[in-house]
């Protein structure tokens, strides 16, 4: 214990030498920029980054881009609150009730609470990093395939049961954005599926194209509609941006418990920020109970899966210093960027490199505080984007869609893929099926197809390789308990009557 | 008044339907698939075939669930998909004054770049939304597109086609 509070002294010596406090602070600013863009996340925003550091010493590059990192995810989780987009898969679930509160006009409420969510769960979880990254790593490695495919089938049956006015429709979304991810070349036989004979499709459909779509331009078309229909209503911006002393009370503890689960799931490879995130939202509902109606704009729907985020964020950290796999795809571009600069992560980066591992993970302590200083200032000013009048406001968010989407494979077909993303969510809307599970399911799909055929190529076919381990077991369990406690959920009436989302999305909770 | 079932419940009909329809065509589509020598267990069909089935079983039981609430509610007219709703705007009105100016303007970017093809899609929308305000219209939908053209293009350096093809000089 006493070798890690001398290791992060010397970290601490590294991250706030004046050259690497401004990395830093140009990191977590650049971040913030790029995530706030749709179709820029963290992960592109790193990669286009990286150019821009190549000059520099690899500790100031590294310590910049983990900036970028966490910058980011904050950024992300501002366009999910404001205009329903969210930057990062990650952010999906932020979007259930951070959306709604801004359309009750509490949109500096749920940015604030964001933004102290994201700090807390982000300073936990590079506490437990800095506290237990090397025991985890043998616990990372624990989990085998037929563990993951339980955990991602213990995601998607949470999301399916929590997410819309039935359950089963949720399923129906999942089953339909797992299916959207099979469309592509099969990475294991080279066998081409769904493509309809269309050359674009051979490499899959990116899930941010389908996220834009989805999400940004559905909500654009739906919104439109409405003001077309005169039903849309303006935001007004209800009091200070900021949180009410009940706000405080009510995060605390869903904050705490998402910076544990969030570090927690994000220590294992793959799993990442969307599955921590869709875990502490359940857990939050499963709690409140009946007292709250998530998905109508509940202040803890924000708090819990922002603090998850971020504490996954420090996570995926450990499998990728101590054993070299990244956690999730930015992670993954964070590695590229490790070994440009000819650092080789693994068991033995404590001992050869410390200062650098300890200035990374001290710079993560600074990052998160500069996030914070620059964020809060910054909240009711991006509130006050609600202010400009939705008719200008919603065709400039299709055009930066747009944009957005273009920039990710600079690809045109992926512009007609994301209006046909957009009609498409606009249906899901009309017909009440919920597009935050679909997405979350085109995510997830690849990791669950390919831990579904290696479980059954290690156990030769026998499917008993998922009942094999105490983790498999439990998470199946709790998969069953969801599915079955979801049956008891009060649901929307089936007489008619609006069902909780449209309810939210044309604003009839003002 | 008119005896008919609630809207929701035609909905919901519609989505059973519908799930049951995408998850027949797409197993039809997993049994098609051509699987080389397989280096798995179970090849690259097997669980597409499974989503096909659990997609029909849902719809199936989303439809049986439905059938059996079937005590009609009273209302003054069904929300079809070719009625005209609240506001009394049809689906066609919002195809034509959303989804195909949206569309268009996707099918445009190639041709006119993303400068001309964004300042043409803001102004037909804003000009919809916005009748009476000509002035402002014009200047978001000039200024808007070259704003967000030079934050990506210039400032972030990301390659997006601004200009048509002739006038960026093959760029």
């Amino acid at each position: 214990m006493l070798d890690v509070f001398g290791n992060l002294a010397g970290g601490f010596q590294t991250a706030l030498a004046p050259e690497n406090l401004w990395f830093v602070f140009l990191g977590v600013f650049m971040g913030m920029i790029v995530g706030i863009l749709p179709g820029l996340g963290s992960t592109a925003g790193i990669a286009l980054l990286i150019p821009l550091t190549l000059g520099l010493d690899p500790t100031s590059a590294i310590i910049m881009l983990a900036g970028v990192y966490y910058g980011s995810m904050y950024g992300g989780a501002v366009t999910a609150i404001l205009i329903n987009t969210p930057g990062e898969a990650s952010n999906i679930v932020t979007t259930l009730d951070g959306y709604p509160l801004a359309r009750r006009g509490r949109a500096g409420a749920a940015l604030a609470v964001a933004a102290i969510s994201s700090f807390i769960g982000g300073t936990i979880g590079i506490i437990l990093l800095s506290l237990l990254a090397s025991p985890l790593s043998s616990v990372a490695v624990s989990f085998g395939p037929a563990e993951y495919f339980c955990l991602v089938l213990f995601a998607m049956t949470a999301i399916a049961s929590l997410m819309g006015s039935s359950p089963i429709k949720g399923i129906i979304a999942v089953l339909i954005g797992l299916m959207i991810a099979t469309i592509g070349t099969d990475l294991q036989t080279g066998a081409l599926r769904y493509t309809l004979g269309v050359p674009d499709l051979q490499s899959g459909v990116d899930f941010l194209i389908a996220a834009i779509g989805l999400f940004s331009l559905g909500e654009v078309f739906s919104a439109l509609e409405d003001e077309m229909r005169a039903t849309g209503k303006p935001i007004k911006l209800k009091g200070r941006a900021w949180l009410t002393r009940s706000d405080f009370k009510r995060s605390v503890k869903p904050v705490g418990r998402g910076s544990f689960l969030g570090f927690g799931v994000g220590v294992l490879p793959g799993a990442g920020g969307v599955i921590a995130t869709i875990m502490s939202y359940a857990t939050e509902v499963r709690i409140a109970g009946r007292r709250r109606k998530f998905g109508t704009g509940e202040i803890e729907g924000v708090a819990a899966p922002e603090a998850a985020n971020s504490g996954s964020t420090a996570g995926t950290m450990v499998p990728l210093l101590t054993l070299g796999i990244p956690g999730s795809s930015a992670s993954a571009v964070l590695l590229g960027a490790l070994l440009v600069y000819g650092i080789q992560p693994g068991p033995l980066l404590f001992d050869q490199q410390p200062d650098l591992v300890w200035g990374v993970i001290s710079s993560m302590y600074v990052g998160n505080v500069v996030l914070l200083i620059l964020s809060l200032p910054l909240v009711g000013a991006f509130a006050r984007l609600l202010y400009i009048p939705r008719t200008i406001l919603l065709p400039l968010v299709a055009v930066v869609s747009m944009v957005g989407a273009y920039s990710l494979n600079n690809r045109f077909s992926d512009l007609y893929m994301v209006v046909f993303f957009g009609v498409l969510g606009w249906g899901f809307r009309k017909l009440d099926i919920p597009v935050g599970p679909m997405v979350l399911a085109l995510v997830l799909g690849p990791i669950m197809e390919s831990t579904f055929r290696q479980a059954l190529t290690i156990s030769e076919g026998s499917p008993s390789i998922f009942v094999d381990s105490w983790i498999s077991i439990a998470l199946l369990l709790l998969a069953g308990l969801f599915m079955a406690l979801s049956v008891r959920r009060p649901k929307a009436k089936v007489d008619g009557t609006e069902s909780e989302p449209e309810a939210v999305r044309s604003g009839l909770d003002d | 008044m008119q005896q008919s079932r609630s809207p929701l419940i035609t909905k919901d009909r519609g989505v059973a339907v519908g799930a049951v329809l995408i998850g027949a065509a797409y197993l039809i589509e997993a049994m098609r698939i051509d699987a080389p020598v397989a280096n798995d267990a179970i090849g690259p069909s097997t669980f597409p075939k499974l989503l096909g089935v659990l997609l029909i079983a849902s719809g199936v039981t989303l439809l049986l669930l439905r059938w059996r609430r079937v005590p009609a509610a009273t209302t003054e007219a069904v929300d079809g998909p070719s009625s005209a709703g609240p506001g009394g705007v049809s689906i066609r009105a919002v195809a034509l004054y959303v989804l195909v100016p949206a569309a268009v303007y996707a099918w445009l970017i190639p041709l006119l770049g993303f400068v001309i093809a964004s300042m043409g899609y803001l102004a037909v929308v804003l000009w919809k939304f916005r009748p009476n305000r000509t002035v402002a219209n014009i200047a978001i939908s000039v200024a808007s597109p070259l704003a967000i053209g030079a934050l990506f293009g210039v400032v972030l350096s990301v390659p997006i086609p601004l200009w048509p093809y002739v006038m960026s000089g093959g760029v």
